[in-house]
This record gives C-alpha cells, structure tokens and sequence, in this order.
C-alpha cells in the first residue's frame, strides 16, 4: 500500500481544514415530528449503516426503497443526521467513481 | 484498470499473488475518488493536506475492507460497499474532530441554536421540555438527548464523551425518546399512534405552537 503523501504528524490539524458547515445542522430535528415517529422497534445507525450500500443502489435504480428497506426508510426520515449525511456521501461518492471508469 | 465483477474483486483481493496487489491499488484509486468527491462540501480542499488526509482515510478502509472481505454478501456492488466502510471511516473521524473541544451541556435552555427559541414562546416550550426531561429521564438520557437534540453533536462525538458504543448511545436515546412520548400520549399531546407518513404527507405544523396551545 503507499504511504500516505505527508509525513506523519507534520499535517494541520483536522478540524482546521474542516468547512465551517460540517457537523452544523442547517436545521435542528424538530423534536415533535421525532418524538411522532418514534417506533418501538426501530433500527439503530450501526444497522442502518449495514444496509446503507443497498439502500443507496436502490435510490440509484429508482426503487421502492421504503418497501424494501422501511426500517432504514423511517430512520433516515426520522431526519438521523449522521446517517443521512453518510447516504448522501456514498452517493456523491459513488458518482465521483464513477467517472473514472 | 481492470474491471472487475464482485466474485472477481473478492478473488483478487483474497489471492496471495500478484492480483492482490493489482487489485489493491486499484481499488485504492476508486475510493480515493470517490471519497474525494464526497467530501467536497466538508473539508477545504485547496489546502495541500487535504489529499494526504484523504489517502489516510482510504488505507484504513482498505485495511477494513480486507479484514471483513467474507462479510461481503453480494448484495450491492462491492465498490459501493467499499465506499460506504470509506465513508464510515472519514466521517467518523471528521466527526470527533469537529465535536472534541466542545462540552456536553445538561440543560436545554441555554443549548438550542434554533432563533425560533427565541420568543416567549420558545422559552415556554424550553422550559416544558427541561421538566418533563427532569420528571421522565435519567441524567445520561437527558445528557445524551441535549447532545444529540439540541447541541446537534453528532453521536460519533457523543459516543467518545460518554464512552460508550453507538448501539448503546442509540438504545439510551431511544429508551428516552419512548419515555418522552408516553408522557405526551398520557397529557394529550399526541396521539398513541405512530407516525408514518412520508415528509411530504405530514401536514406541516409547527412543533412549538402545536404543545404550547395545549399546555
């Protein structure tokens, strides 16, 4: 595997080249809604996670992800931001990849 | 770069020879990218240790990758499943890095950045929250649902703070959240059923108004 291109401990921190949206909810998770559809049985972001790479080639094909997946459907649209922010990455990333093919 | 179908990458990868490592670097290539792509709108990428960052994220993928090459099931593409555990690596570490000089708060009042709060109104309902939080939460459930509610922290951070695992920190704030709706149904707030409607089929009224009329 190749190093990486800059020696060890001499990078800038992390957070400095953070842009100062990252981790910023452009809105906060309205509570109620939440609290409205909060199930028993819900799936948790490790298990939503698991899913994630299906989850993301269903929406590519145009499927009926929330038939397929309704517990990864109602968790991401029980607005987790973590999980929301990792779909909309690997589609971006995906796209990205694409590319170079 | 040869093109691989996912019997061919898990092949490759599992092989002792030559193919592992061409198909290692070629792999190394395709998440590179993508995961540069993917964080367009997160890191600067004008500055020179952008790339060296990425790469780093990308070799602790891969070294994942490799250790977890069996539970791969075929159900996706396998590069799209390499993307995700990529994906999982940087944020994770992004997270921490942008959460770890900020503290946890115990009180809601003084953590919410929505300028809703702001009225008399928002402080009625800040107010509401805190005792029902108070008479209904443990104090890690209500430090755990102010972090991840009302800071916004993301619960890759909250996790490290709390020293605790993710599974757990989702059961805790779960566990509260089912406290917090009980105690609505049983003031009328809400009703016993849940709610499944997409976004676009919920009726848009606002969450404020909606519990202070009633309170």
């Amino acid at each position: 595997m190749n190093p990486s291109s800059s020696p060890p401990g001499k990078k800038i921190p992390l957070k400095d080249l953070l842009l100062p949206s990252f981790g910023t909810p452009a809105q906060m998770p309205d509570m109620m809604a939440i609290l409205e559809m909060t199930d028993e049985d819900e799936l948790d972001c490790d298990q939503t996670c698991e899913l994630l790479d299906q989850y993301a080639e269903g929406l590519e094909h145009h499927e009926d992800v929330g038939a397929r997946f309704p517990g990864v459907d109602r968790h991401l649209r029980r607005g987790c931001p973590d999980c929301n922010a990792e779909l909309k990455a690997l589609q971006s990333a995906i796209v990205a990849a694409d590319k170079i093919r | 770069m040869t093109e691989r179908d996912n019997p061919r990458w898990i092949e490759d990868l599992g092989s002792t020879d030559s193919r592992r490592t061409e198909a290692l670097s070629d792999l190394r290539v395709i998440l590179l990218r993508g995961l540069t792509g993917a964080l367009t709108n997160v890191l600067s990428q004008d500055h020179q240790d952008f790339a060296g960052y990425c790469e780093d994220f990308v070799q602790e993928a891969l070294i994942i990758i490799l250790r977890r090459l069996q539970d791969f099931q075929g159900l996706s593409r396998f590069t799209t499943w390499a993307h995700k555990i990529t994906i999982r690596v940087a944020l994770a570490e992004l997270r921490r890095a942008r959460w770890n000089d900020t503290p946890l708060k115990d009180e809601t009042a003084q953590g919410s950045s929505d300028s809703a709060l702001d009225s008399v109104e928002g402080q009625m309902m800040l107010t509401w929250v805190n005792k029902v939080m108070d008479e209904e939460l443990t104090p890690l459930q209500k430090t755990a649902l102010t972090a991840l509610a009302v800071q916004g922290m993301s619960s890759d951070a909250v996790v490290v703070k709390l020293g605790t695992t993710r599974g757990a920190l989702y059961k805790l704030v779960h566990d509260a959240r089912l406290k917090l709706r009980q105690r609505l149904i049983r003031e009328g707030l809400m009703t016993g059923s849940v709610d499944r409607r997409t976004p676009e089929e919920r009726k848009h009224a606002p969450a404020i108004s909606k519990v202070v009329e009633r309170l």
